[in-house]
């Protein structure tokens, strides 16, 4: 059995390669990892996922790019870009097969389409957008109350971060000296790893959120600043959903990453961000120091206005004291000249009231008299009269009641023959009273004699 | 400075609008006399704490940040 050597059998694949396999094609793949080393030689592997599902890689490649012609290119596609070749973006490339028995399979990139990836970032940041639109997030951080004094800051930045020392000079140098708080959650903010570690902090800010008004995410860096984190989905979403309204401020001239979108307010450089929280003390400020001085000058015009007036009442007072005086005076005068007349008035009704009442008593007396005596003598003469009568009714009765006592009397009947009974002193008037052996009397006219009933 | 103890109760925003409505008080001229003592007072010392706020350190909220550290 004959057998061949590797490097025969690789040298023949590498025959194979070289004449069959058409070399600078151009092929659109995800970089997900880059290193350049120190020679200048950028070093690739280029990924494709599937589109659905887990999104698991499907392909994947090493690729390089040689120096002299990675120089020019990754200056041309910043130019364009405005971002520097990094893992996790989407690149069309021109590439040739490279086999090499030692080295193995490569790709050699001779060729970038930049426009390819500014599509591709626009793309993929538009999915962003619609996709936290539909969430119903996009507006959230927006309209949430901004403070009127946003004094206490999280800052979420990185100490190395161009921007953040930038940011804190403005909050500390500001002019008229107000006095901020802030306090540094480190996060990183440049590459793949940006996201989740931004997120981390945003959730230590969340834990200690009432410390806080507003919370800035600050970044420099200028043009070379890479953005693709700040258009990464979970992170926009965890800031649009964030209770304290957040200040953007990660450094980028020209495009707008969702960040700044869904944030409170876009700032293009941290210090922006730090002029914009001076700002809101300085308006804060100017509205205090207006109020102050209107209130000062309301306080002074009110007392100048009650002094006035206390002035020209006293004038007003020395004025019609005197006046008043005099006219108290006549008042009194006429009020003493009235009183003599009307007492003397009044004394005369008096008088005149007691004379004619004087007059009418004597007269009513008189009157009085003569009726009194008129009927005077009417009751002497029916007094007389009545007198009289009364006393021949009388006697007459008398007369009558004589007679008829005398013949009633016993005498009278004892005369005629009758007798009177007596039991016991007692007259009696029935048989029935009486019992055999009872004693009796019985009166005559003249003398009285006892018997005993049988 | 004298130690704030009541710093959480002070609301800047609510002691501006009071402010506000004295000032408005005084120069629509409804403020009398007797009341105008007491309300200059009252304002003096709503614009002396807003003042703070803005100007000084505030005790508690350094030391809350402070614990953040821990």
């Amino acid at each position: 059995m004959d057998s061949l050597s590797l490097r025969d059998y690789l040298a023949a694949i590498r025959s194979v390669i070289t004449t069959q396999v058409k070399p600078d094609v151009w092929v659109h793949a995800e970089i997900s990892e880059l290193k350049v080393n120190a020679s200048g030689h950028c070093y690739l592997t280029l990924i494709e996922k599937e589109a659905s599902g887990r999104m698991n890689v499907c392909a994947k490649v090493s690729a390089i790019i040689w120096s002299n012609v990675y120089r020019m290119m990754s200056a041309m596609f910043l130019s364009v870009t405005n971002q520097q070749l990094q893992p996790g973006m989407s690149v069309l490339v021109c590439v040739s097969p490279n086999f090499h028995e030692a080295f193995g399979f490569s790709l050699v990139i001779s060729d970038i389409d930049p426009t390819f990836t500014l599509g591709d970032m626009a793309r993929r940041r538009q999915e962003v957008i619609e996709k936290l639109k539909a969430d119903g997030v996009w507006d959230m951080n927006r309209e949430l109350p901004f403070p009127e004094l946003p004094q206490r800051i999280a800052v979420i930045s990185s100490e190395t971060a161009a921007g953040f020392g930038d940011f804190i000079n403005q909050l500390e140098q500001n002019q008229r000296q107000f006095k901020f708080y802030w306090h540094l959650f480190p996060a990183i903010m440049q590459g793949a790893d940006a996201p989740a570690s931004i997120m981390e902090a945003l959730d230590a800010v969340f834990a200690a959120q009432e410390c806080f008004d507003v919370v800035a995410i600050v970044r420099g860096g200028g043009a070379s600043a890479d953005m693709l984190a700040f258009d990464d989905y979970d992170l926009s979403s965890c800031c649009a959903q964030f209770p304290l309204p957040i200040l953007s401020g990660v450094g980028h001239e020209r495009d707008t990453c969702v960040l700044d979108m869904v944030a409170f307010q876009r700032c293009k450089t941290p210090t922006a961000v730090g002029a914009l929280l001076v700002d809101c003390f300085e308006q804060a400020y100017a509205k205090l120091d207006g109020l102050s001085l209107s209130f000062a000058d309301g306080v002074r015009s009110l007392l100048r206005e009650e002094n006035e007036r206390l002035k020209s009442g006293a004038m007003g007072f020395v004025k019609s004291v005197p006046l008043a005086l005099t006219a108290e005076e006549a008042r009194l005068s006429r009020l003493n000249a009235n009183l003599r007349v009307m007492v003397s008035r009044r004394c005369q009704q008096e008088e005149n009231r007691l004379n004619a009442c004087a007059s009418m008593l004597k007269a009513s007396t008189k009157l009085k008299l003569q009726s009194a005596d008129m009927n005077l003598a009417d009751l002497k003469s029916r007094l007389q009269m009545n007198i009289k009568t009364l006393i021949s009714q009388k006697q007459n009765r008398l007369d009558l009641l004589e007679q008829k006592i005398e013949l009633q009397s016993p005498q009278n009947l004892l005369k005629k023959g009758y007798s009177m009974t007596l039991k016991d002193g007692k007259l009696v008037r029935s048989a029935a009273d009486l019992k055999a052996g009872d004693l009796l009397e019985t009166r005559f006219a003249v003398g009285s004699v006892k018997s005993r009933v049988e | 400075m004298a130690k704030k103890t009541e710093e959480k109760e002070f609301n800047y925003t609510e002691s501006v609008t009071r402010l506000e409505t004295i000032v408005e008080k005084i120069e629509s001229g409804e403020m009398n006399i007797d009341e105008l003592a007491e309300q200059v007072a009252v304002a003096s010392q709503l614009i002396k704490s807003c003042k703070e706020k803005l100007f000084s350190t505030n005790e508690t909220v350094e030391k809350m940040l402070k614990d953040l550290e821990k």
